[in-house]
């Protein structure tokens, strides 16, 4: 005993002084990185590699002095509470004085901080500029990488570890890629995590419609990576930023393809509508900086039924149900593929290749944008218009009789549609102010709630828009002075503002300059006004933060840790989630995160998941509106009524449960608190409900902790995967590491009750299932009548190692390849039974 | 962990699946307990005299002295008096502590005035399961012995299950301990026997097991009575309890961690790591390092080590502290300070496997019980003196001139 406590004596100081070594590192390392950023000329190229390379070698140093701080006990962890020190890394992000207080007094370490998934520490820098938050989110994420390969033993060498923290003026260099981290409700189709976004024809956001500026005439080479989505309405200075997406870049040149109307592909129906949402077209005041030419249109898939045909991306067999196809450009991939689709759309085969090479490649050089260039049309390579014009000229039946003006003289434009074309045919140049979701002969009606699009039309100025209309070349110049004024009045964006060299035309200078000061006037006051909600416009906001007074409560249906579920009335029945607030305190975190995660319900919209409606946002009455789900949950049906599922049956719902759950996952949701009692069973459909609230909802209500006691809801732990339940403490606050891998879990778990009819571990205490599970000791199924298949599904989603748990696609297609004949009453298409199929349950 | 090797999925039977002869689980306790007593239970039903006359012939036969043997016909009678309770009879006193899945609250029976205690259990299930919670609650009435805490009735009320209780002015262990730091090795003694007692009346007369011995349940009062409650006697009860506690402490066997079967040995750990704790005044788990111990037992000169109360356990995960149970050595008394009869008992109780561990009769017979019982240990002075208690308030539920 003796000699182990010396040993670990020790080692213990041992740790101690390689943390001190690395810190010394560290300090010297931010010393140099805080000389670059402010006293080098950061848009140097040299300059930049310098800075990605000592950040890099930060989020080294600090994952190893969270990594060696990990292996050791509490005792040393208080000790060295204050290493890694959380401001120091915060400054290494490159965050301002303000944020770094503002995160430090609200979290208490950096192993703290890195518990917070990206849209907590997007509340957390409410306020904070967007370019903040991003290298925040971005920083954090590479953090993470890095100590999880520190802990796979491996030294992640090839792991990109910068986050571009220098100050991009108005050569903002903001990469979509770069922002990904924090923008994964967002969804961008770009991304590898893109959901079904592309399946909105339009983003309302008013960024979306931002003008483009014009300082790409000069140096092509800094608008490449603009082509960010930046649905964010808060920041000005960031509009630079989510302006149009592949709209930019006004070289000439280009410009004659775009005289061809039949090039335009036309997904994008409403620019005008977004403009006329905020009443004013964009002016050209506002800062907006122009991007790059790009080919960046999102498909607009469809589930096909009765398809078997070939993934265009990954060139497998599709097999019958599993695929989608795209509306526009029949390009098909599996659902699983989807994400990784690049928003190709229209775009022949032999780009997809390349853009999807590109697409994935993760950090591009330094020179290009990380997005901007993932274009094989960036205008740099050379004869731009020529490739354009090629892979535009594929004829898109739909779109062919369009009439194209109005296209922002952005060679790509074509390919981009200015949502103006759709709505201009009969009125050009009133299209905008007051239409917001009408006459587009859109090909799909707006939703609002795919706010995430990412694709971000130039803004159109419906005002000069006429004359365009007959002279299409003319647009550009057009365009031209707006964008160079408002490059001028954006303090942030470029010195090298192109706008003196552009030419101007009278006229609609002077029309655009009434509107700007309006839609300027407006991004101020969204910017101060409505900190909170840097994703939110106010728009958008109203539509789903309903007045508590508006709704009806009647009896209540059910009773959670942290809130009474009550039928209810709001534009028809609902279920209003009324959150326990007797201990909401006014010192915690939580109504901010409250709200951005209740925002990231809003677009979520999938048959096996409850409609989100709305909230109650206003303390003390904090509530959450949903559709009413009929039917009773799985747990009523397992658990109270004894209803025996049929290995049919359960097959059915899980697979429905594993579709719900697969679209949660590509949007980047975790849901926390799957079983099912949060799983109702409507006519054979599954419902699934409550997703993500947990974290929020534990962070409002406290942990229901009681002393130095943690309160275990009957039936929650056998829901907990391993690395939960070890994580599990009997007091302080609950940061549980949830992954997309612990609702998999709990997804066997829920496998596991429908098909024996009872909770794992059935009749044992609390203790020992937390033994048990955090040491990996599972149910036994030997007693479980079950064919093997089955229960390996369930051993691959309890599997003790997250990383060795399936993923919910691939649970989808195992459960859809379970033996044919057991699935005798399976529908046509897969999952989804049909409403006549009552009987089945 | 021989077992473990074995098993190399990690795969466990659910308990009692193999080896049902001598675990009790719950979901085997039930049928076993209502085959047994039936016929009493309905004898009991009509509260008629009748069943007063078969209880006190059957209080005959356990072994009780006197005084016992009177306190509990006082309790009976009054109980008799009382009737079928319901949430109308209470007014509430206040709180007397946080018990396992609910509320302790001190109440008055108002028609009677009796001093109750009053467990609130919160409950959401359907009436039948309610009316089968209740039943199996009703073998709390025929449960009647010196070291048992009396059983008033059961009820259903709003959500909750109430649970009335005969009320121990003294409170429990666990509060005692606090107040008072440490319990002497000649309480514990005392204390010991008595639990050892109830134990074995459980397991005799009604094939219960507790499952639940800790500090916290073993209740005393003034009069120097010393009492256990909360056993496992409703296995719906435990089924259908929304809401466990689990904290910093756990006084469960490594064998009932481990999800395999478990048996009356189960509680003679939880004693076992109980008289730990009472003895040296902190949760043994992890043991505490000999600085602790020092400043613990130092005397005078101790000092406290900067940063850290001695009778604070550090803080540690959960699971840490469930694994530590499991895998590392049993806690054990420190050597010096407590007799070699008490180090020994300890010792018996904290085996890990559970059959080398000390059944209940051989603990009965240890020498530190016999030794216990022997000498006479003035519990009802030692409980005023640390509750600050008035020694000559007798429990007014028990003294025959209350009616």
């Amino acid at each position: 005993m003796d000699a182990d406590s010396e040993y670990e004596i020790k080692r213990a100081r041992d740790a101690i002084q390689t943390i001190e070594t690395i810190q010394s590192m560290i300090d010297v390392s931010a010393d140099i990185l805080e000389g670059l950023r402010t006293q080098c000329s950061t848009s140097a190229e040299l300059t930049q590699q310098e800075i990605r390379t000592l950040e890099g070698k930060l989020v080294k140093h600090f994952s190893r002095q969270l990594f060696i701080k990990a292996r050791f006990g509490e005792e040393l962890q208080r000790e060295l509470r204050d290493v890694p020190c959380l401001a120091q890394w915060l400054r290494v992000v490159g965050l301002s004085p303000e944020a770094i207080e503002a995160i430090c007094t609200r979290v208490g370490s950096l192993e703290e901080l890195r518990e917070r998934s990206d849209h907590e520490l997007r509340a957390l820098l409410a306020g904070a500029r967007d370019e903040e938050v991003r290298r925040l989110c971005r920083a954090m994420h590479r953090l993470t990488t890095y100590t999880e390969a520190l802990a796979r033993g491996e030294g992640g060498a090839q792991l990109q570890l910068f986050w571009d923290s220098w100050e991009r003026h108005g050569h903002a260099r903001s990469s979509p890629r770069a922002r990904r981290p924090h923008d994964a409700e967002h969804h961008t189709p770009q991304g590898k995590k893109g959901g079904k976004s592309p399946t909105t024809p339009v983003s309302k956001r008013k960024q979306n419609c931002s003008l483009p500026a014009p300082a790409a005439l000069t140096k092509s080479r800094s608008h490449e990576s603009q082509l960010s989505v930046r649905p964010d309405a808060s920041d000005l200075s960031d509009n630079s930023q989510s302006s149009a997406v592949g709209t930019t870049e006004a070289t000439p040149p280009a410009s004659p393809h775009l005289t061809e109307p039949d090039n335009t592909p036309l997904h994008r129906p409403s620019v005008c509508n977004n403009n006329a949402t905020f009443g004013a077209p964009r002016s050209p005041r506002t800062p907006t900086v122009s991007r790059c030419m790009a080919h960046d249109i999102a498909h607009r898939f469809t589930k096909t039924f009765n398809m078997i045909a070939t993934c265009d991306y990954c060139d497998k067999q599709m097999l019958f149900g599993s695929g989608l196809k795209c509306k526009e450009c029949k390009f098909k991939c599996h659902r699983d593929c989807e994400s990784k689709v690049p928003p190709s759309c229209g775009l022949p085969p032999e780009f997809v290749v390349a853009f999807k090479e590109k697409f994935h490649k993760d950090a591009a050089p330094v020179t290009g944008g990380y997005y901007g260039c993932a274009s094989p049309v960036s205008t740099r390579v050379g004869g731009g218009a020529g490739l354009f014009a090629s892979f535009t000229s594929r004829p898109r039946r739909r779109h062919a009789p369009q009439p194209h003006h109005h296209h922002t003289g952005n060679p790509d434009s074509s390919s981009n549609t200015s949502s103006c074309n759709s709505s201009t045919p009969s009125s050009p140049a009133l299209a905008a102010p007051a239409t917001p979701h009408h006459p587009h002969p859109a090909p799909q009606p707006p939703h609002h709630n795919h706010s995430k699009q990412q694709f971000h039309f130039p803004e159109v100025k419906p005002a000069v828009s006429s004359p365009n209309h007959t002279h299409p070349h003319s647009h550009t110049a057009v365009q031209s002075p707006a964008r160079a004024n408002e490059h001028k009045d954006d303090l942030t964006s470029s010195v090298k503002s192109d706008g003196s060299r552009c030419v101007s035309l009278s006229g609609s200078g002077s029309t655009d300059s009434g509107g700007a000061q309006r839609a300027d006037s407006l991004d101020m006051s969204n910017k101060h006004g409505d900190s909170r909600w840097p994703r939110q416009n106010s728009l958008s906001m109203k539509e789903w933060d309903i007045p508590y007074d508006e709704l009806k409560l009647f009896e209540v249906i059910g009773r959670g840790r942290f809130g009474t579920v009550y039928r209810g009335s709001w534009h028809g029945a609902v279920a209003v989630k009324l959150l326990h607030v007797h201990s909401l305190h006014s010192d915690c975190v939580p109504l901010d995160t409250f709200k951005h995660e209740v925002a990231t319900f809003r677009k979520t919209r999938h048959e096996n998941l409850v409609l989100f409606m709305g909230a109650c946002m206003k303390p003390p009455r904090l509530a959450i509106v949903t559709s009413l789900c009929k039917g009773m949950t799985l747990y009523t049906h397992i658990h109270l009524r004894k209803d025996k599922f049929t290995a049919n049956k359960s097959v059915l719902v899980a697979q429905q449960i594993s579709q719900g759950m697969g679209y949660l996952h590509a949007r980047g949701i975790i849901h926390k608190d799957l079983k099912t009692k949060n799983i109702f069973l409507e006519n054979g459909k599954v419902v699934i409900t409550d997703f993500g609230l947990f974290s929020v909802t534990k962070m409002c209500f406290g942990n229901n902790a009681r002393g130095d006691s943690l309160g275990i809801p009957a039936g929650w732990l056998c829901y907990l995967a391993p690395e939960l339940v070890r994580a599990l403490r009997p007091h302080a606050s609950l940061h549980l590491p949830f992954s997309k891998a612990t609702d998999v879990y709990a997804f066997g778990t829920v496998w596991y009750e429908l098909l024996c009819g009872e909770y794992p571990f059935k009749g044992q205490p609390p203790e020992a299932i937390i033994w048990q599970v955090g040491k990996g000791v599972k149910q036994s199924l030997a007693n479980m009548q079950a064919s093997r298949d089955i229960k390996d599904i369930l051993m691959v989603c309890w599997a003790y190692r997250a990383s060795e748990r399936a993923e919910f696609p691939r649970l989808l297609t195992t459960l859809q390849k379970l033996p044919r004949k057991r699935l005798a009453r399976s529908p046509s298409h897969p999952v989804h039974l049909s409403r006549s199929a009552d009987s089945v349950f | 962990m021989s077992k473990m090797s074995k098993n190399k999925l990690n795969l466990t039977l659910p308990p009692g699946s193999i080896d049902t002869a001598p675990a009790v689980t719950p979901s085997n306790m039930t049928p076993q307990l209502k085959s047994a007593t039936a016929t009493e239970r309905q004898g009991l039903a009509g509260k008629s005299k009748t069943s007063i006359e078969a209880l006190t012939e059957r209080l005959e036969q356990i072994e009780m002295d006197d005084t016992q043997r009177r306190r509990i016909e006082v309790f009976l009678c009054q109980k008799e008096k009382i009737g079928e309770l319901s949430d109308d009879d209470f007014e509430k006193l206040g709180e007397l502590g946080q018990g396992n899945g609910g509320v302790v609250m001190k109440v008055r029976h108002k028609s009677t005035g009796l001093i109750m205690a009053r467990k609130l259990i919160h409950l959401e299930v359907k009436p039948a399961i309610k009316k089968q919670i209740i039943r199996e609650l009703k073998v709390l009435h025929e449960c009647n012995f010196a070291h048992i805490v009396g059983f008033y009735g059961a009820f259903y009320s709003d959500g909750e299950i109430s649970i009335c209780m005969e009320y121990m002015d003294g409170g429990s262990l666990d509060l005692i301990l606090k107040k008072a730091g440490r319990i002497p090795e000649s309480i514990l003694g005392t204390i010991t026997s008595a639990v050892l007692k109830g134990l074995s009346y459980l397991r005799d007369k009604h094939a219960i097991m507790h499952r639940d011995v800790k500090p916290s349940n073993i209740l005393v009062n003034s009069n120097g009575e010393i009492k256990i409650c909360d056993f496992g006697v409703s296995g719906q009860l435990i089924d259908s309890m929304a809401n466990s506690f689990v904290g910093t402490r756990s006084y469960m066997s490594p064998e009932r961690l481990q999800g395999t079967h478990y048996s009356v040995q189960s509680d003679i750990w939880s004693l076992g790591l109980s008289l730990v704790e009472m003895a040296i005044g902190m949760y043994p788990i992890p043991p505490p390092d000999a600085k602790t111990l020092a400043s613990i037992f130092g005397g005078q000169n101790e000092d406290h080590s900067p940063g850290q109360a001695p009778n604070s356990p550090r803080p540690m995960a959960i699971f840490e502290l469930l694994d530590y149970i499991v895998n590392e050595p049993p806690p054990k008394l420190p050597s010096g300070i407590f007799s070699d009869e008490f180090k020994d008992f300890v010792d018996r109780c904290l085996k890990k496997n559970p059959d080398e561990r000390a059944d209940l009769k051989t603990l009965m017979n240890h020498e530190w019980i016999r030794k216990a019982d022997a000498e006479k240990v003035d519990i009802a002075g030692w409980v005023c003196k640390t509750m600050d208690l008035m020694p000559s308030t007798p429990n007014s539920n028990v003294s025959p001139f209350s009616s």
